[in-house]
């Protein structure tokens, strides 16, 4: 087969391969990449970006399971020994599922991190990244532009922002790290400076602020306004995670040299610049590997034993891995009842006691509590697999021998708030990737 | 004055004749009954609907010529109301799968907006604006703004398909009736 992307598809032959990916985002790459790096030939089908472009930036792998804020971060476990204790407290989240290959996180991390150039290497344990909420976010990898800004590690802090930037908030940032002294962050200051403003007001946009950032001179110049803003003794510049909207973007580096000082994005919220990097760094991955890239939607499809048509084109795999996502993606869609669109596998509804596949077909308002803390069944819907990431039917025997499941189309875990998500991308892809492979 | 049957019999049934025995028990019942709305029998009800289909409606058609559709705009347009095909239906339930995440808005060039259209984002604008025909103009500024640059196709994670709603909607605005 032939590889490299294919934006358009139209008017070409059948391919085969060896393996197809359904999906966008984290798990499906992952996938991809680690089934072409064990020798597989492998087409994606992707629809658009998936919900990692949403992603804070950084990839949350295990929290600490019931540390607290004065907990000092070196003496709290690294996401390995956290993601084996999440598996040990949570039978039905996908770190358990996997038995003992959850200490394949160790594989797989340095494998992501290698593989997308923007992520800082992975160290093995923690690091600490401020939020915009003055909290700090527990990650085991996030990118390089964050990395500086580990909150373990770093020397006295300046939150830096953009006077007039709507939805951050140095002062707040300033404060949260402060907060956190106990646990062994440096002291914190905050300051504003002053740039980028248009005559009808602060540019609105992260994105609008990122684009400005990568003209020729901004950096330099706001480099040079930060150096004279900047109280003594400061060590690292906490920046929004506005510093260059491409994956390569230099933004960084050239505002430090100019300051003189270590610079440093904190996390994002929606939108979320450092998302649209991670987006854009999951699809250079595919590229330099080889993955043969279809854009387009998978409509109607009966697994590996048939060949699929995605525009016009006909695929045909020996084995498939399904990352299509949950509600954002639309692996998983709520239609009355709680569905799997593309092969209408069982879905099942769960985290805790009442675990099972009846509960999908109630209505998805009695699968909600109250209480915002307690489990929520309706957001940790999902598939359910086996140990080799086998989605399973409603007796528990898997529903093919060749279809895979990876990152939150399998259910068990609130993958958007329990800070395990990305981890659950990460290690499902890579693993579906090899199984599918055949290794 | 005519009442339901079945009432009739279930007031007599339980208290003898009304007309007689106006005080106790029944006399709470009889009370009732009198307010009971009338209803018609089946064959007047069936007589009527039969008068109504083969005579009044087709002289009533005579008296107001004009394709069903121009009849619906001369009764509902004054309310900014206009006929759904069923083409915007279904990029009507398309867009409703929006979740507001913003990542169309850094693919979206909106080149010609005013700084308050640029800030509020042209998902935001249809996403307001789109839902009930009467709100529809307000989303004249934005859709006008669009550019048409296609830079939005393909990057929504939920799939909306951006640009055809916005040409729907643009569509749909063309044809909207002006304030007499």
């Amino acid at each position: 087969m032939t590889n490299g992307s294919d934006a358009s598809s139209g008017g070409a032959g059948p391919v085969a391969a060896d393996v197809l990916v359904v999906g966008g985002g984290m798990a499906a790459v992952m996938a991809a990449l680690a089934a072409r790096d064990a020798g597989a030939s492998v087409v994606l089908v992707r629809r658009s970006p998936g919900a990692t472009a949403l992603s804070s930036g950084a990839i949350g792998v295990a929290p600490a399971h019931g540390a607290t804020a004065a907990d000092p971060f070196s003496g709290r476990p690294g996401p390995v020994d956290s993601a084996r204790r999440i598996a040990a407290a949570r039978p039905d989240h996908p770190y358990a599922r996997l038995g003992v290959a959850v200490g394949r996180l160790e594989e797989a991390l340095p494998f992501a991190a290698a593989r997308l150039d923007l992520l800082a290497p992975y160290t093995g344990r923690s690091r600490w990244i401020a939020t915009p909420y003055g909290s700090a976010a527990e990650c085991a990898l996030c990118q390089r532009t964050m990395a500086p800004g580990d909150l373990a590690v770093a020397g006295p802090v300046a939150a830096v922002g953009f006077r007039g930037h709507l939805g951050w908030d140095a002062r707040l940032v300033a404060h949260g790290v402060a907060r956190l002294r106990a646990a062994g962050a440096p002291p914190a200051e905050a300051v504003e400076i002053d740039a980028f403003r248009t005559e009808a007001g602060a540019v609105a946009w992260p994105h609008e602020l990122a684009r400005a950032l990568e003209q020729p001179g901004a950096a330099e110049e706001t480099g040079a306004r930060l150096r004279e803003a900047l109280p003594p003794g400061t060590e690292v510049a906490l920046f929004p995670p506005v510093l260059g909207l491409a994956s390569q973007s230099s933004v960084c580096d050239r505002i430090a040299a100019a300051a003189g000082v270590a610079v440093a994005e904190t996390v994002a919220d929606v939108p979320s610049v450092p998302g649209l990097r991670l987006d854009q760094a999951l699809r250079a991955a595919l590229v330099a590997a080889g993955v043969r890239v279809v854009e387009g939607s998978l409509d109607e499809a009966r697994g590996p034993s048939a060949p699929v048509i995605v525009r016009g084109l006909e695929i045909s795999a020996a084995a498939w891995v399904l990352a299509s996502g949950r509600f954002i993606g639309g692996g998983i869609v709520r239609r009355g009842a709680l569905l799997e669109p593309l092969l209408n596998l069982p879905v099942e509804a769960s985290e805790g006691g009442a675990a099972g596949f009846h509960l999908a077909r109630r209505p998805s308002a009695s699968l909600t509590q109250r209480e915002r803390g307690a489990p929520q069944p309706l957001l940790a819907a999902g598939l359910r697999v086996d140990d080799r990431l086998r989605p399973v039917d409603t007796r528990g025997r898997p529903v093919h021998e060749a279809l895979f499941a990876a990152g939150a189309v399998i259910g068990g875990h609130e993958h958007a708030s329990d800070g395990t998500g990305l981890g659950v991308a990460m290690l499902t892809g890579y693993l579906a990737g090899r199984y599918a492979s055949g290794r | 004055m005519r009442v339901a049957r079945g009432a009739r019999s279930a007031a007599t049934s339980s208290s003898g004749d009304p007309r007689e025995d106006g005080a106790a028990p029944g006399g709470h019942e009889r009370a009732r009954r009198d307010t009971l709305t009338p209803v018609p029998s089946r064959f007047s009800a069936l007589a009527y609907l039969g008068y109504r289909a083969l005579l009044a409606h087709p002289l009533k058609l005579l008296k107001e010529p004009g394709s069903g559709r121009e009849r619906f705009l001369a009764n509902y347009a004054p309310e900014g109301l206009l006929p759904t095909s069923e083409d915007e239906r279904r990029t009507g339930e398309e867009a409703s799968a929006c979740i507001a995440c913003g990542l169309c808005d850094a693919a979206c060039d909106l080149a010609g907006a005013v700084p308050a259209i640029r800030a509020l984002g042209l998902h935001a604008t249809f996403r307001l604006y789109s839902k009930s025909s009467v709100e529809l103009p307000w989303a004249a500024a934005a859709l006008d703004a669009c550019a048409r640059c296609t830079g939005c196709e393909g990057v929504c994670p939920t799939g909306v398909p951006i640009s055809r709603i916005v040409s729907s909607l643009r569509e749909r605005l063309a044809r909207y009736p002006a304030r007499p």
